[in-house]
């Protein structure tokens, strides 16, 4: 029960916060309440390290003769840093509403805490049923907040695809659970069947949006700042865990070299993308796409620690990112600390992260090119300059700097202190290596002011936006229409009964000799 | 005993007035002639199962038939406009359909005698017939009259068969049930086309 | 008194009175749902053919009823089934107070209930495709209340179900063959084959199918729900009671992979088809089509486990399945429009729970987390992977379909804003719609989370049958 406490903390206080919203207007410390639970719970979570592996279950019943639907949490090496991530983006966040109170309110403050709790849950999950559950409430909430809040008809119909798309991440984990079940075993996220894990690798490109890119569903959706980095920022981190556990199973051939070059493009689309985006809010999803494609890679490599290494990279620079509304001087360092967090230098928590290139393959020769322009990026957002925080109290600002500065330092910190992940193999400096020429290339050119023509960009985001891909399926929604509706009015019409018996002829054939081919 | 035997030694004439039947319903456009079909159909089934049942027991085959096509006769069906057949394609294919079901008889009859110990061939015949008459008939009719005629005449098919191999008075007069249920059904649905139509 | 005249002809009776009283529609509503649930409960209290004391006397209450000559029985074992059975027939009738079908349909619930009861009661067992046919005569009239045009959907129903009585009678001729020369593998064949026959035209095994969704089109989604529940759902537990019986069947492995084929076949049709449907009625037909796909691939696991499986699904459907054809229908009255899609862009707007409820519902019954369905199919996927991995998967495959019609109802429902503008301020109802809302919204969610409660009364259903259940 240890391990959940984090989670009851955070459920709680929302709970607290709710009832005093509904019942008690007058009252105004709703973001003290959110502040000291958050706090309480990333303290607690802090300590679960002390403790770890924990395990807790509930309902459990393996000896029963059907597999029931139980809940089974574990925190371990690979779970317990993404808790951490979650609970110290959700106190970023709070820490930050300070100097953005005029756009947060007590529900907002309610729903961040539980969906954070769900998003703790959701990685803690060991468990498919328990992993499913938690994924579709994350995934409800999500489009639930999405739909109150989008009103443009065209984006809230992306809006309900992304959804549509989780939901298939859910049918793959149902695909999973069969195939291992064909192998004779029943499906525990400790030991995937390899007859498994294609499934599991399918769902989280689906609930990540790298397999198939989902650039075109995404795209414009969402813009805020605080809730919307947590509703950004969680999914990813839910499936993380899964993905994590996955690496440990490699995959057979063919499939390793598909999930690569889509991993591969992900990366290298969403680092482009990302580089030359407007604004950070703009490119916070070509942020996620561009490190879950890395991530992707290091699965499909089997290198759990690098899963996490560039996963949880989606969730402490980006959030300081897509946090930091005021950028001034005075807050660079804490801009360079998350830039060395991401850079995978030595000690840096990236470095792990390195280990996805090993062993070798031809279509990683990209990635460091991706790493480059997503560090490129980061760096052009972050020296962007706005007006400092004014007409707020000194605590504002103090809160402000903290929910920033615990970001970088939690990432650092933990990669040190946190339980460490088995690796397999040495970590390979070539990379890092091709990643330093490409940053004196981009210096050089840079300073050489050397121009990409933007008709390249045009045509590679007509490519990679799949925005083609939804015409094709609409054609084929189309055709299976017309197709259907041809054999309901076969069937259902006049003569349907004649029709009826020459399918029975048919099936009955095809049925005989299933059945003597022992089905 | 004597009228038993002449069941079963004239009962190709049963198997003619089926045959007769099964056309009239089949290819016959007046609901008239088709509730005489009916009428037929039943006297023939009366006729191949009193080969295997008492006389008493075959007759409330008769009668139930007669009181089913009675009931259909005062649904309405009368008030209804008459549909028309194209000719001469459409009565060039029904006319084909039900030689195909007269083939396709011919060559299920011995099996149906293998399959049923004490089954008269005029029996089987009789009842494949019609079953493969009501079967066609249903292809080709998706609603109204024609749909519950052919349910009927597929039933009194089986009826026919099922006679040979079981004589319970329990099971005849279940299925003298479903056989009036079906009649009054059709009657009902029958009579709301009429209301409908009517109403509109 | 004897349990055949407490489950059978009680319930037959009622259904009768309640046939006078239909004009009274709430009053009949409430009087049918008490009456329903304490038959529910009377199977749950009392047992057959023991004697119970009560205070200083004691009564039996006998396992037999006699008529013309033939007996219908209903065991102590069967109480589970009997009270699983008033349990659906209590949830149908409080669903109908908010669909809202005719007037007769509480009467006609009660009827048609102790129909197929009677039907699983009768000695000897093959009678039953007799009751089962007349049940189905008898639901024409109600399926199309006087002055509705009949289409083709109803016809259809009507001969694919008479269709099905002669096979299962025939058959039973060649079981009593069997019984006499146990070897003839020439008589198994037939028989089998009139047995498969005969359940696949009163299953709507594809593709005897086309008249669910025709007829769903055609009359009340509420009531061809109900029947589309019911009647399978007795049919199915006809066919496992010829599995329970005969032993050639039951330990014939061509039966169990050809219930599976069959099965998948049902699923991915079912599937295909729900995909790409425009019209809210006759999803729910599909769906109907899947769920009976999904319980022969359950009975095809071929051990107890899949027969286990079979009710708990049957059980879960209620939840999902009741509540979304309620809402169907509901949106149907209120919308006074059709249920094509087309027509109902944005509706979600004006009637949010019952439009959630409809959503809902459909991923329900697709086995998606956190609702009804999840446990049961949670377990099924598992449980079916082990025999046929390929079948599963193309079976998932076609489930899948009805995950994407939910969301097709989702997108259309919630989407997009209606035409009219202030269309979208929602339509305020009374306490009794809200406490409609609340119990089928909770048994939707609830249900789905923690089976381990209720699973051990699911495991006494297995006691009908006697060997296959062992």
């Amino acid at each position: 029960m240890l391990l959940l406490t984090p989670v009851l903390i955070l459920l709680g206080a929302a709970a607290l916060i709710s009832l005093l919203g509904l019942f008690r207007p007058r009252f105004t410390s709703h973001w003290l309440i959110a502040i000291t639970s958050a706090l309480a719970a990333w303290v607690v979570v802090w300590l679960l390290v002390l403790k770890l592996p924990l395990e807790f279950g509930l309902l459990e019943d393996i000896s029963y003769r059907l597999a029931l639907p139980a809940l089974s949490f574990r925190g371990d090496e690979i779970t317990w840093p993404l808790a951490l991530a979650v609970s110290t983006v959700l106190l970023s966040v709070l820490f930050t509403d300070a100097a953005r109170a005029v756009e947060a309110s007590w529900l907002i403050w309610a729903g961040d805490l539980g969906f954070a709790a769900i998003g703790i849950t959701a990685v803690l999950a060991r468990n498919p049923a328990t992993m499913m559950l938690a994924w579709l409430l994350v995934d409800l909430i999500e489009m639930s907040i999405l739909l109150r809040q989008l009103e443009e008809e065209r984006i809230r119909r992306r809006a309900v695809v992304f959804f549509a798309t989780n939901l298939l991440g859910i049918v793959a984990v149902f695909g999973a659970m069969i195939a291992a079940g064909g192998a004779g075993v029943g499906l525990n996220l400790d030991q995937i069947p390899q007859q498994s894990v294609i499934y599991l690798i399918l769902a989280v490109g689906l609930r990540m949006g790298v397999f198939p890119l989902q650039v075109a569903f995404l795209r414009d959706v969402h813009h805020q700042r605080s809730q919307g980095t947590l509703l950004r920022l969680i999914p990813p981190a839910v499936s993380l865990s899964l993905l994590a556990h996955s690496a440990t199973t490699p995959l057979a051939d063919g499939w390793r070299q598909m999930f690569i070059f889509f991993a591969v493009l992900a990366a290298v689309y969403g680092a482009i993308a990302w580089a030359r985006a407007k604004n950070e809010l703009r490119g916070r999803l070509f942020w996620i796409f561009g490190l879950a494609g890395m991530s992707f890679a290091a699965a499909v490599q089997g290198q759990q620690g690098a899963v996490l290494a560039w996963g949880l990279a989606i969730l402490y620079p980006g959030s300081l990112l897509f946090l930091a509304s005021v950028r001034t001087r005075g807050m660079l360092p804490l801009g360079i600390l998350s830039l060395f967090a991401l850079s995978a230098v030595p000690f840096s928590p990236t470095y792990a992260g390195l280990r996805l290139y090993y062993p070798f393959d031809m279509l990683l020769l990209l990635l460091p090119l991706a790493h480059v322009l997503l560090l490129g990026g980061y760096v052009r957002f972050m020296l962007r300059q706005t007006e400092p925080l004014s007409g707020v109290e000194p605590w504002v600002r103090v809160s402000y700097a903290i929910g920033l500065g615990i970001l970088p330092v939690t990432f650092i910190a933990s990669s040190f202190l946190g339980p460490k992940v088995p690796a397999a193999g040495p970590i390979p400096i070539w990379p890092l290596l091709l990643s330093f020429v490409g940053i004196a290339t981009g210096v050089v050119g840079y300073w050489r002011r050397w121009k990409i023509p933007s008709k390249i960009f045009e045509y590679l985001d007509k490519v990679f936006s799949l925005r083609w891909m939804l015409t094709g399926l609409r054609w084929l929604d189309e055709f299976m229409g017309r197709f259907a509706a041809l054999v309901t009015r076969l069937l259902e019409g006049d003569g349907g009964v004649l029709w009826t018996l020459v399918i029975l002829v048919i099936f009955a054939s095809l049925l005989g000799q299933l059945v003597s081919a022992g089905g | 005993m004597i009228v038993s035997n002449f069941f079963d030694q004239n009962a190709i004439i049963a198997v003619i007035l089926l045959g007769i039947a099964g056309g009239l319903m089949f290819l016959v456009n007046s609901w008239r002639w088709r509730v005489a079909g009916l009428a037929l159909m039943y006297l023939g089934v009366f006729w191949l199962v009193a080969i295997s049942w008492p006389l008493g027991l075959a007759a409330i085959k008769m009668v139930v038939g007669w009181m089913a096509g009675a009931i259909l006769g005062v649904s309405g069906v009368n008030l209804l406009p008459p549909t028309r057949r194209r000719w001469p394609t459409e009565w060039i294919f029904l006319a084909l359909a039900f030689l195909l079901v007269i083939v396709a008889v011919s060559r299920l009859a011995p099996v149906i005698t293998d399959w049923f110990p004490g089954c008269h061939p005029a029996q089987a015949w009789g009842g494949l017939l019609l079953i493969g008459t009501g079967l066609i008939h249903l292809g080709v009719a998706s609603r109204g009259l024609r749909t519950i005629l052919s349910i009927l005449t597929i039933l009194a098919g089986f009826e026919i068969l099922y006679a040979v191999v079981e004589t319970s008075t329990l099971v005849a007069g279940l299925l003298a049930v479903v056989t009036l249920g079906l009649a009054l059904t059709g009657a009902y649905l029958l009579g709301n086309i009429y209301e409908t139509e009517n109403a509109g | 008194m004897s349990a055949p005249l407490i489950w059978i002809g009680l319930p037959a009776f009622i259904g009768g009175i309640l046939f006078l009283t239909r004009g009274y529609r709430l009053t009949t509503g409430i009087f049918g749902g008490i009456l329903s649930a304490l038959l529910a409960v009377s199977a749950w209290l009392l047992p057959i053919d023991e004697v119970v004391p009560l205070g200083s006397r004691a009564f039996e209450i006998g396992d037999r009823f006699s008529i013309l000559g033939r007996d219908f029985l209903l065991l102590n074992t069967d109480r589970a089934w009997l009270l699983l059975i008033y349990l659906f027939l209590t949830m149908w009738i409080i669903g109908s107070l908010f669909a809202r079908p005719h007037s007769g349909f509480v009467s006609f619930g009660f009827v048609f209930t102790a129909l197929l009861v009677a039907a699983l009661a009768v000695e000897p067992f093959l009678y039953a495709a007799l009751l089962i046919e007349i049940a189905v005569l008898l639901a024409v009239p109600f399926l199309l209340p006087p002055g509705s045009q009949p289409g083709r959907g109803i016809y259809r129903f009507l001969a694919f179900q008479t269709l099905g009585m002669p096979f299962i009678l025939l058959a039973g001729w060649f079981l009593a063959g069997l019984e006499a020369s146990p070897g003839d593998s020439a008589l198994v064949l037939r028989a089998g084959g009139l047995i498969g026959f005969g359940l696949a035209f009163l299953l709507a095994v594809v593709p005897f199918h086309s008249w669910i969704p025709t007829l769903i089109e055609e009359c009340e989604p509420y009531l061809v729900s109900f029947i589309l529940f019911m009647l399978p759902a007795f049919v199915a537990v006809f066919g496992l009671g010829f599995l329970d019986r005969f032993v050639w069947l039951r330990e014939s492995e061509g039966v169990y992979a050809g219930l599976r084929i069959v099965g998948m076949l049902m699923i991915l049709v079912g599937g295909a088809w729900v995909a790409v449907e425009r019209h809210l009625g006759r999803m729910l037909g599909y769906a109907a089509i899947i769920e009976i796909g999904a319980g022969l691939m359950a009975v095809g696991i071929g051990s107890s486990e899949g027969v286990l499986l079979f009710f708990w699904m049957l059980f879960v459907r209620i939840f999902s399945a009741m509540p979304w054809a309620a809402s169907v229908s509901w949106l149907q009255e209120e919308s006074g429009i059709g249920l094509e899609l087309p027509n109902l862009v944005g509706f979600g707007h004006r009637y949010p729970i019952a439009a959630g409820i409809l959503v809902s519902g459909g991923f329900s019954l697709a086995g998606l987390p956190l609702l009804a369905g999840f446990g049961a199919k949670f377990a099924f996927w598992q449980a079916i992977s082990s025999d046929s991995p390929v079948l599963s998967l193309a079976a998932l495959a076609g489930n899948t379909g009805l995950v994407i019609a939910s969301l097709r109802a989702l997108n259309t429902l919630f989407i997009s804003f209606p035409v009219q503008q202030g269309d979208d301020q929602g339509v305020h109802n009374g306490a009794f719609y809200w406490l409609m809302v609340g119990l089928f919204g909770f048994l939707l969610f609830v249900i789905g989370l923690f089976p381990q409660v209720y699973i051990t009364f699911i495991e006494r259903l297995l006691f009908v049958f006697e060997r296959l259940g062992a």
